[in-house]
């Protein structure tokens, strides 16, 4: 199955801004990172296909708990990761933001949707390195520590 | 003086000063605009294909910085042969045009067209200037004293090689004290230790600037024109395709200091500024570091680590707080943002003997810790910020590592 | 440069060369300098732009060697890394070679491309050492070159100049005895801080009674501007595509050639040789993508598809006048297939070393390359990894089990991923395979998509290569003890190795055209006006990655063809087949 390349770098947010907030907030929880609002909307949607109904369920399970003044992380620490539903869900929406990926749970294969969810994916900056075939660097960059 | 008059040593290390001005500004020019190079897609908006794009063209900008540094270096080996030191005072940004019989305006400017178009004309050798948008200025001689007249940096090292081809004994510098990729991570570093190395000190440096006449290539002059052509093709498939922040031009902390220039664009918004003080207190320090490193009387080992903290600080201190100073708001009405200063301001030379350079180099980066440290607190800080700090103490220790395994004193080089 | 089905079918040139590899290239290229006339053809494409192939691979959910390089009509031209059917993706090789009676599977893959393999190789250009040439009489075993070291040294040297080898001549000059008469073209790709670090710790240091140094790896890789290609910036992608072109790749040569008037047809699988009746090989049948067939004739006729696709070229060309397959009267063609065979031992750092920054690999220890020893057993290069346990799918695997096993996440995942992942340490080993002719590709029945017959390999390996494996993961554990890393599970299973992608052997070189394929010239023993050109001449393999010594018998066999050139006719105009 031959994909074209996508490189979009605007993806148009077709889903309501606020069902974003929610999910935005859940994933900063999750990361502990500053993250892209847009890129928030195109993992959304993402998310919607993958995991349906549970997905939404999801973030109105984290809104609720959170605004009963508990804190995020105690909140997907003793709520959330436990539940056997929304448990595996919000580690993969957790992968999702660290990859670019979502596996498929039949094949097994992880599957990327573009280029950018690729070069975006958090773990590259968290182990003090780059996407490869996007150095940060220059000539002789790799002989000195990384800027952490 | 006229080209018949044989040039003194004091004449040939005047103009090497003016050489070593002129490459520690295009250094600095250089890394100014590859550090308004953007960095993270994600938050404006450029497709990866951009992205790719972008930080290419950020190595290949970097990469020429770092031969520039390379040429400075070079020249102060070439400085400390004739019996010289390291020279690495520069005027302020910006430059007078008629600072130099040049007339090259130096500058610092985000990464464009108006600044990719002032690098090919920095680099491009004299047969070409003609034909270059700044032509008129850079060909004008110079009316005042008689000081020598060069129309481009390849005709000033060219007077330089022919001074010291006629000099008699003009290598009257220690070999010992030369510099080579031993003491400091410049792989290409000639140690100049008589004539024939200093004519190929020199070739070297014109070779990687101007090119030869067969091969405009891979020079300095090819790899810019190649950008500016790059960038041109972007802009013609992408119009609003804007590649870097909107940096000041020339910006500066304060336009009063002893070696500042008017005109230069003052940053006033608060955090920006301190940045921005921490940004020029690390680099003039890495100078100093340099300077001990290059110059003839230093003790061996301490001339070694500070080379490796000068290049340390340069590579994961200085450039990241360049970057991240390239974002942060310039204040005071207007739209630009900050962007690294490299003023230089008043300081003293490191000591010769060992022990209190150790202190006050030591005591200069605790400081500039502390200072970071407490940047990084502030809630504007980006979050590098608190990474930068974290490569800051790496040196520290590294420091520490080296006061540690006892620097003799007396081991000065003879 | 798109194979039009209106190009002239039935043609003349000097030199016709099969292959566009980096032999190929190089040869097309040389010529081209001297106003030969020279056709190069090649099965597969030119394909899509650099920067597009970069982002092609991107967005892949599989990511392997192949992945950029998928061709605009796979069933074309099918090959170990490219199926006809994408559903075979993941095992493409064995889509590919048949071998259903081979006792272990040849590894190696190659791509079928304008420019070859060299897109996606690593760019290691270590030059062979001189004991390499002359293995039966140093050590009774294998083959002697019918070449010396100092026989090709020179032509080394043009080849690093052509390709663009940065290197450190300090280090490299007469390293087990392989003295080098120029300098490198660029000073070397620095070291990582890790290799830095490991060689700080092993200075001074003696393993098996050998002092270990740590040195630069000679690389293909721009440490500066040169021939209009940028240099290094550490992109970390070098295996499968450099996305600036910083890493040499053979198309580099095929621009050249084509620049100075060389015609590249893409796109025109070779199908067959001819032998006229005195012996000459002139015509060579091609068949295009789009169904139509063609000849092209040439005053001689160069082979470079690869040890592989070459053998299988020659055997397939079997008819009257060559029974056994063109230039196979030794019945050596397809015999002596070699490789590298490697192992990588994953360990775990005490201190952070900081992986998956610049080259994947950029420095290696030479010292068990050579010795008396290699009477009993192979040689072995080692190298140290950049790239941390990518080859176990890190980083990735690495942030799955933290999350999914751990049920990390927030700041503790950030930093527990950093502190693990920053101490991941990799030292290979590359080992050397002796020529053995039950090593060998023969011809399947089964045809692959275009209809061609597909490759059979027979491979095996011998204990003069499994009994060196022991000897190099010892040396390898006391550097790992040394440098204070301590391994994770270590596979010592001779059986289990990994191929290196260098495809050799199958026409070997020799004086003898009993016991060879080719002459000292790469010249066919049976058909004076046939060269054979790359890999596929090596009468043994040492432990060098082969492309540099490739590219420097290319480039010697280059001046012999223009030299012998003017033996033989111009075809007349009449006799135009």
């Amino acid at each position: 199955m031959k994909k074209e390349i996508k490189d979009q770098g605007h993806h148009p947010l077709t889903v309501p801004a606020d069902k974003i907030k929610g999910f935005l907030r859940l994933s900063q929880a999750l990361t502990a990172c500053e993250l892209d609002p847009v890129l928030a909307g195109t993992y959304f949607v993402r998310g919607q296909q993958a995991f349906g109904a549970q997905f939404e369920a999801l973030i109105n399970q984290f809104e609720t708990l959170t605004s009963q003044v508990r804190t995020p992380a105690f909140v997907i620490r003793q709520h959330i990761f436990p539940d056997p539903t929304l448990g595996p869900i919000a580690k993969a929406i957790l992968l999702l933001w660290y990859i670019g990926a979502i596996q498929n749970t039949s094949t097994g294969d992880w599957q990327i949707e573009s280029a950018d969810d690729y070069y975006r994916a958090l773990v590259w900056d968290a182990i003090g390195a780059h996407p490869p075939t996007l150095s940060n660097g220059y000539f002789g960059h790799w002989k000195y520590p990384p800027e952490m | 003086m006229t080209s018949e008059s044989r040039v003194s040593r004091s004449d040939l290390l005047r103009l090497l000063t003016e050489a070593c001005e002129l490459e520690h500004g295009l250094a600095c020019s250089y890394l100014y605009s590859a550090m308004t190079l953007r960095q993270q897609p994600e938050i404006e908006g450029l497709t990866s294909s951009q992205a790719l794009l972008i930080r290419q063209w950020a190595a290949q900008v970097y990469f020429v910085a770092s031969q520039e540094m390379l040429h400075l270096a070079q020249a102060w080996n070439l400085l400390t042969a004739l019996g010289g030191t390291p020279y690495y005072l520069r005027p302020n940004f910006p430059q007078n045009s008629k600072y130099y019989p040049l007339h090259m305006r130096l500058a610092l400017e985000p990464y464009g067209e108006r600044a990719l178009e002032r690098f090919v004309g920095y680099e491009k050798p004299i047969e070409l200037l003609k034909e270059h948008a700044f032509a008129e200025d850079l060909v004008k001689p110079r009316e005042e004293d008689g000081s020598a007249d060069f129309r481009s940096v390849g005709e000033l090292y060219g007077m330089i090689e022919k001074g010291i081809v006629e000099l008699p004994e003009a290598i009257i510098g220690e070999p010992a004290a030369q510099v080579g990729p031993d003491l400091i991570d410049f792989p290409d570093l000639v140690r100049v230790t008589d004539v024939n190395s200093a004519i190929e000190a020199i070739h070297r440096i014109t070779g990687q600037g101007e090119g030869t006449q067969q091969d405009r290539t891979d020079c300095h002059f090819g790899i810019f024109v190649a950008l500016l052509a790059a960038l041109k093709d972007e802009r013609a498939k992408t119009p609003h395709f804007e590649p870097a922040h909107p940096a000041m031009t020339n910006p500066a902390t304060d336009t009063s200091e002893a070696y500042g220039a008017p005109h230069a664009s003052l940053i006033q918004e608060p955090f920006a500024v301190d940045v921005a003080r921490l940004f020029d207190g690390l680099y003039s320090l890495m100078l100093r570091m340099l300077s001990y490193t290059f110059a003839p009387c230093g003790a061996m080992d301490l001339r070694r680590t500070f080379g490796e903290l000068a290049i340390l600080l340069m590579a994961t201190v200085l450039k990241p707080i360049g970057e991240v100073l390239a974002t942060l708001p310039a204040g005071g009405g207007s739209d630009r943002t900050a962007g690294p200063p490299f003023g230089l301001t008043r300081h003293v030379l490191l000591p010769v003997d060992a022990n209190s350079a150790c202190i006050l180099v030591a005591e200069r980066l605790s400081e500039l810790i502390a200072e970071a440290e407490t940047l990084a607190s502030f809630p504007k800080a980006p979050a590098s910020f608190g990474r930068i700090v974290g490569a800051f103490k790496r040196l520290q220790d590294l420091l520490d590592g080296a006061r540690s395994t006892k620097v003799e004193a007396s081991k000065i080089v003879k | 440069m798109t194979a039009k089905s209106s190009i002239p079918t039935n043609e003349t040139f000097d030199v016709v060369i099969v292959g566009s590899g980096v032999a190929g290239a190089l040869i097309a290229d040389a010529l081209s300098q001297d106003d030969v006339r020279v056709l190069l053809l090649e099965a597969g494409e030119t394909g899509i732009e650099r920067q597009d192939m970069v982002l092609r691979w991107a967005q892949a959910s599989v990511k392997g060697l192949g992945t950029p390089y998928t061709p605009s009509d796979p069933a074309k031209v099918p090959g170990p890394e490219q199926p006809a059917n994408e559903n075979d993706r993941k095992n493409a090789r064995d889509v590919y070679y048949d071998q259903t009676n081979s006792p272990e599977k040849y590894l190696s893959t190659y791509e079928r491309r304008v420019g070859g393999s060299t897109w996606h190789w690593l760019g290691h250009t270590p030059r062979l050492l001189p004991n390499d040439f002359r293995m039966e009489s140093a050590f009774g075993v294998g083959a002697d070159w019918p070449i010396r070291y100092s026989d090709l040294e020179p032509w080394y040297c043009k080849a690093e100049r052509a390709l663009g080898v940065a290197g450190d001549d300090a280090e490299w000059n007469d390293v087990h005895g392989a003295f080098r008469s120029q300098p490198f073209p660029m000073s070397k790709i620095w070291p990582s801080w890790s290799d830095v670090q490991i060689a700080r710790k092993l200075k001074d240091v003696e393993i098996s009674g050998q002092q270990v140094s740590v040195l630069s790896t000679p690389s293909a890789r721009n440490s500066q501007a040169y021939d209009g290609r940028p240099p290094c910036s550490g992109n970390a992608s070098c295996v499968p595509i450099c996305p600036i072109g910083a890493k040499y790749d053979a198309s580099v040569h095929v621009k050249k050639a084509v620049q100075k008037k060389a015609v590249l047809r893409e796109r025109c699988v070779v199908t067959r040789l001819e032998v006229e009746a005195d012996k000459t090989v002139h015509r060579v049948h091609y068949k295009q993508w789009d169904g139509l067939s063609g000849t092209a004739w040439g005053r001689i006729v160069v082979i470079a598809a690869n040890a592989i696709e070459s053998a299988k070229l020659l055997l397939l060309s079997a008819g009257p006048n060559a029974e056994k397959g063109i230039a196979n009267r030794s019945d050596l063609v397809g015999c002596n297939l070699m490789d590298h065979l490697q192992k990588a031992v994953l360990a775990t750092s005490r201190e952070p070393i900081f992986p998956f920054r610049g080259p994947p690999s950029t420095s290696g220890i030479e010292t068990f390359r050579d010795g008396s020893f290699r009477e009993r057993r192979a040689a072995y290069r080692l190298s140290l990894g950049n790239d941390g346990w990518s080859r176990a799918g890190s980083p990735y695997n690495d942030v799955v089990r933290l999350v999914r096993d751990e049920s990390m996440f927030g700041a503790d995942l950030r930093a527990r991923l950093f502190h693990d992942v920053s101490r991941q340490v990799r030292i290979s080993c590359s080992v050397e395979v002796l020529p053995n002719p039950e090593n060998r590709v023969t011809l399947s029945d089964q045809v692959d998509s275009f209809g061609v017959r597909r490759p059979a390999i027979h491979f095996v390996t011998e204990p003069y290569t499994r009994t060196a494996f022991g000897p190099a993961l010892d040396t390898i554990a006391e550097i790992l003890r040394i440098i204070d890393a301590s391994p994770v599970s270590v596979d010592r299973d001779p059986l289990h190795y990994t191929g290196a992608g260098h495809v050799m052997g199958t026409c070997r070189m020799g004086f003898d055209a009993a016991t060879s394929v080719v002459d000292q010239n790469c010249v066919s023993h049976d058909h004076p006006n046939l060269y054979i050109v790359g890999g596929s001449t090596f009468p043994t393999c040492g432990t060098a990655n082969p492309t540099i010594t490739i590219a420097a018998l290319a480039l010697r066999a280059a001046g012999n063809i223009a030299a012998t050139l003017p033996r033989f006719p111009v075809l007349p105009a009449k006799a135009h087949p």
